[in-house]
């Protein structure tokens, strides 16, 4: 028995994603098959996408399948919650220190992006702060090195190993050339993510988008699927609120437009994402496709523009969210 | 606070303790309490009585919202209420609404 095919986790990440040409894989599965898929989901960030999948019945699943699914998904929500709670103890004594940072990576893209939460699950977090905080953290949480190395530079990372919370002073924006995205360069006042009733300065939803197609940029050549890095990209490109101008904006004065415009077109074709959105024109007008990064089924995606994600249309949700 | 020193009358409202973090799963809601190491799972008349109390009830409000998931006798219904509540609260999840 093999692992799952590329093209099943890909379906399984487009679940629920509106317009995506993409079946769900339905089942049944054999004990071995669904032992692999499951193996995979968890090694992918796809536990709550699997099962919400399944308690829709998309999945068709043993009732011991079942069981076990529930299990790991519970420990999927568990996990991504004690990430939040170091996330707001992290930025309280951040602010406390008087330190500018902003969450970012699962929780802030979790809580401000996806339609439905559960969706996104995550095991660590990342704070972009100033290169004291990488000091601080590293004094207080008993690692000597990071105080002693006290690294200064852009690039300088800190993680503890009980830690989930790993702090970044800048993030690369073009592995090519050097560009760096620093705290200082994020937009203030930040956005704030109430968390456990504690406000937490996180980027807007904007620039969470530009963020995502950044990291998957920066993972480009290298092996394996980004698929929940992929499914970020979409759920950000959809939320109802986001404004297509301030992203082109974000993507000049960071200077990563042509790499933006590229990774969203990408992931637009990587899910064969039939509906049109502002963004997704934007992109694909700025975008000149890798020949060899051309959807699974080219000429599939023609599309309908979607009118309710224009900038500016009522939505659901605001930047700010309570749980 | 033990789970048994938790008094429920009919006068007290609840909410959602603010400083809890939860999430919701396929099958229910796991939340972790501000003080806590560990999430715990919330299920049936647990999951139900969390998603309700989003907004400060008292536990005549409650009976109404829940009556589904409880007992059809009256008392047995506020016994299995006072309950569910009282665990809640022990567990951290659950606080006396101070909201006038």
């Amino acid at each position: 028995m093999t692992p799952p095919s590329d093209d099943t986790l890909v379906s399984l990440a487009a679940y629920g994603l509106a317009g995506s040409m993409f079946d769900t894989p339905s089942g049944p599965f054999a004990p071995d098959e669904w032992f692999h898929l499951l193996a995979a989901a968890r090694e992918h960030g796809l536990v709550g996408i699997l099962a919400a999948a399944a308690h829709a019945g998309e999945i068709k699943l043993s009732a011991a399948q079942s069981e076990e699914l529930s299990v790991v998904e519970r420990e999927a929500a568990g996990l991504a919650l004690l990430v939040e709670q170091q996330v707001v103890r992290t930025s309280g004594l951040l602010t406390a220190a008087g330190l500018a940072h902003r969450v970012l990576g699962g929780p802030a893209r979790g809580r401000l992006g996806y339609r439905h939460l559960g969706f996104r699950t995550f095991g660590e977090a990342t704070m972009l702060v100033e290169p004291e905080a990488v000091h601080l953290m590293g004094v207080l949480h008993g690692h000597p090195e990071a105080a002693a190395n006290d690294n200064r530079s852009a690039g300088g990372t800190a993680t503890s190993r009980r830690q989930r919370i790993h702090l970044e002073v800048a993030v690369p924006a073009d592995a090519g050339d050097g560009v760096q995205i620093d705290v200082r360069r994020m937009a203030d006042p930040p956005t704030l993510l109430v968390l456990a009733d504690r406000p937490v300065p996180t980027g807007s939803i904007e620039e969470h988008l530009v963020l995502a197609c950044l990291e998957v940029a920066a993972r480009a050549g290298t092996a394996g699927l980004d698929l929940v890095a992929r499914r970020d990209i979409t759920e950000l490109s959809m939320f109802p609120a986001i404004d297509a101008e301030r992203v082109r904006q974000v993507c000049e004065a960071w200077n990563v437009t042509d790499l933006v415009t590229h990774e969203l077109a990408t992931t637009w074709r990587f899910f064969e994402l039939a509906d049109r959105t502002p963004l997704s024109v934007w992109a694909a007008r700025g975008d000149a496709p890798d020949p060899g990064g051309r959807s699974r089924r080219p000429g599939r995606v023609v599309g309908r523009m979607v009118d309710r994600l224009a900038p500016g249309a009522p939505g659901p949700r605001t930047a700010r969210r309570v749980q | 606070m033990t789970i048994d020193s938790v008094a429920v009358t009919s006068a007290d409202r609840w909410e959602r303790s603010a400083e809890a973090l939860w999430r919701r799963t396929a099958s229910g809601v796991v939340v972790l309490p501000n003080d806590r190491s560990t999430a715990f799972t919330l299920e049936g008349l647990h999951a139900q009585l969390w998603e309700v109390l989003g907004r400060p009830l008292t536990q005549q409000g409650l009976l109404g919202l829940l009556g589904e998931h409880l007992p059809d006798d009256p008392s047995a219904a506020q016994r299995t209420l006072a309950d569910a509540v009282r665990f809640l609260v022990g567990m951290g999840a659950v606080r006396e609404s101070l909201t006038p």
